[in-house]
């Protein structure tokens, strides 16, 4: 239909060789001419830092002084630096989390999707962690972690009170924040809660998106409740499920912000245990580790990160087959 | 009951009822576990914010709910942030926004109608970088900043985030979708490139501009770490940073004044949130999944 249309119009207006390399000419101009103000800005502060962010891994680079090529001695540096494996090795550790987010998102979808009424009301408060400043998420949850007064060893005092029946003088509950043992955990759910609206609404798009002649088709056969969940959604929810998991795997791997603001700075608060890869890399750029900016260096450890998130990523490509490149495509 | 006899049919449908019934209530359960879960810990922050100087802050059995409603610790709040915290905050929002908004949208028009080339390497490129993720941004971009003597500017912090790939990206889709007659019914009767963009194309993608613009302005609200890199006079500090400095400053003496901080900081976020939502949760699916 639309050929037909403009083969019509080429026809009625009959153009010359001339004037329709005028016409494409000028739509290449104003093509360019629309993207130039984007592309300026994306070139100078994203694409440059890209490019110039490779190049810097090879050099010695404090910003003050004469920058120096050294070839791989950043990236041999890198692998003997126990405080960054370290760093890598909870950053592993985080990645408990993808598995959990998606059936805590997956659960809540299937929840939200019920045809009920003010459920949209609920969709919206379950979204509203997603868009509070990460800022204002620390300070709540650093009252709710906090070791005499806060909430949640409030909880726990006012349960082991009801299970032993007397009151507790001296109640002390672990120190959420500042046990080391404890600490990442307790960052790590901080994240969870404020991610769980995020995939929730990816899920519900991918649930509404399953044809609704399959969903027919099972129940004529006898699935319900469970084995239509089993049988049915969760098999045509996969696309999503790979969606979200590479999302989710990738956020994990770069987890930065919480981290920063929970435990008090990129030093990994108490004892190295909340030492996470980007507050590390954080760190070394900016001076609060080792106390100098080193800039080629946190570019090299960068780039050994986007290394290891890339093969992660290949990981879940591999194992969920396709879907998750059809993302932005 | 005698209505009940009365009626028979009406009684047996109430039967056949019960076990939906039964099951809405437990899944209204579920919504309000979750909710609490969700937004209880701004309730409490809200609470607290509410709460007047006798009311101890510590104690326990906590109290859940203010002895009177006290507003003096939104007052209080002042003296650690100010005015200039919430302008510098809403410069950052609402520049980021509209210059995110107008380059997004020129720059997304000719990737979704026109054939050109060089096309494809450009979306090759902007592809990339949504897929590829590198830390040497924050530091080569603070390199840039420095260079253009941007440092401790609201410029410096507007600039390296005035133009979103995933905002071209979500506006490429909207303006995908506008079918082709229209345009060329533009084309026919003479008019300019940039006018078909400006009036036929813009107010049709209106939508996803909306979606786009909630996105931004919240995301430069909430930006925290690249204005700690680039300010360092708190004279110059959004809301986010100031509430952050007093928050670790004066957190257990002025527990009140954070919580009011806190509440403030969420405010226009939340109005505007509520006001879009609709477009906001939607519009994570679109830029998200294949449309």
């Amino acid at each position: 239909m639309e050929q037909q249309i403009s083969t019509l119009s080429n026809k009625t207006v009959k153009p010359t060789k001339t004037s329709f390399w005028n016409i494409t000419r000028k739509r290449y101009l104003a093509a360019w001419l629309f993207m130039l103000p984007a592309l300026i800005l994306l070139g100078a502060f994203t694409f440059y830092p890209l490019v110039y962010g490779i190049i810097l891994a090879f050099f010695e680079n404090n910003l003050i002084g004469q920058s120096r090529f050294v070839g791989l001695d950043n990236f041999t540096r890198a692998f003997q630096d126990g405080d960054f494996m370290l760093a890598l090795f909870h950053s592993g550790l985080y990645l408990i989390i993808v598995p959990l987010i998606q059936l805590a998102s997956i659960g809540l979808a299937v929840l939200i999707n019920n045809k009920l009424k003010g459920v949209t009301i609920f969709r919206a408060i379950f979204y509203v962690p997603v868009i509070t400043s990460l800022v204002v998420a620390a300070v709540v949850w650093k009252w709710i972690y906090a070791p005499d007064y806060g909430l949640l060893n409030s909880g726990v005092r006012w349960i082991s009170e009801a299970i032993q029946q007397t009151s507790i003088r001296r109640f002390r509950g672990p120190d959420w924040l500042g046990d080391a043992n404890l600490a990442l955990a307790s960052i790590a759910f901080v994240t969870f809660w404020k991610g769980l609206g995020y995939y929730m609404v990816i899920y519900l798009a991918g649930l509404q998106s399953i044809p609704k002649e399959l969903e027919e088709a099972g129940r004529l056969d006898g699935a319900k409740g469970w084995s239509m969940l089993r049988f049915i959604t969760i098999p045509l929810l996969m696309p999503t499920v790979a969606l979200c998991t590479i999302l989710s795997t990738i956020a994990a791997l770069r987890v930065f912000d919480e981290v920063l603001v929970m435990s008090g700075g990129a030093s990994g608060n108490p004892n190295k245990s909340t030492l996470v890869a980007s507050t590390y890399i954080y760190g070394r750029a900016f001076g609060a580790i080792g106390g100098r900016f080193e800039f080629g260096y946190a570019a090299a450890l960068s780039l050994i990160l986007a290394a290891i998130i890339w093969v992660f990523t290949l990981v879940n490509l591999r194992f969920f087959g396709k879907g998750g490149l059809e993302y932005y495509t | 009951m005698s209505q009940l006899v009365a009626n028979p049919g009406r009684s047996l449908a109430r039967a056949r009822n019960r076990p939906q019934i039964l099951k809405n209530s437990l899944l209204y359960f579920l919504m309000v576990l979750v909710a609490l879960f969700s937004v209880g810990p701004f309730l409490w922050i809200l609470s607290t914010s509410l709460k007047p100087l006798e009311d101890d802050l510590y104690s326990y059995p906590p109290k859940l709910l203010p002895s009177r409603l006290s507003f003096d610790n939104y007052v209080k709040v002042f003296d650690f942030i100010t005015w200039g915290n919430i302008f510098n905050s809403l410069i950052i929002a609402v520049s980021g926004t509209i210059i995110n908004l107008l380059f997004c949208a020129l720059a997304a028009y000719p990737l979704a109608r026109y054939e050109f080339p060089g096309k494809r390497i450009i979306m090759g490129a902007l592809l990339m970088v949504l897929m590829l993720p590198l830390y040497t941004s924050l530091v080569v971009n603070f390199i840039t900043i420095k260079g253009f003597g941007l440092q401790n500017s609201l410029a410096g912090v507007i600039l390296p985030t005035a133009v979103t790939v995933f905002g071209i990206f979500l506006l490429r889709q909207g303006y995908v979708v506008v079918p082709k007659e229209l345009e060329d019914a533009g084309r026919v009767d003479g008019a300019s490139e940039w006018r078909i963009w400006w009036q036929l194309m813009l107010p049709l993608i209106g939508p996803s501009l909306a979606t786009l613009g909630v996105f931004t302005f919240v995301e430069n609200w909430n930006n925290f770490l690249w204005p700690l890199i680039v300010l360092n006079d708190p004279d110059k500090y959004p809301l986010t940073l100031a509430l952050q400095t007093m928050a670790n400053n004066a957190f257990t003496s002025n527990a009140r004044s954070v919580a009011a901080g806190t509440i403030l900081s969420m405010l226009p976020i939340l109005v505007i949130f509520l006001a879009a939502q609709r477009f906001f949760i939607s519009g994570v699916t679109t830029g998200s999944v294949k449309g």
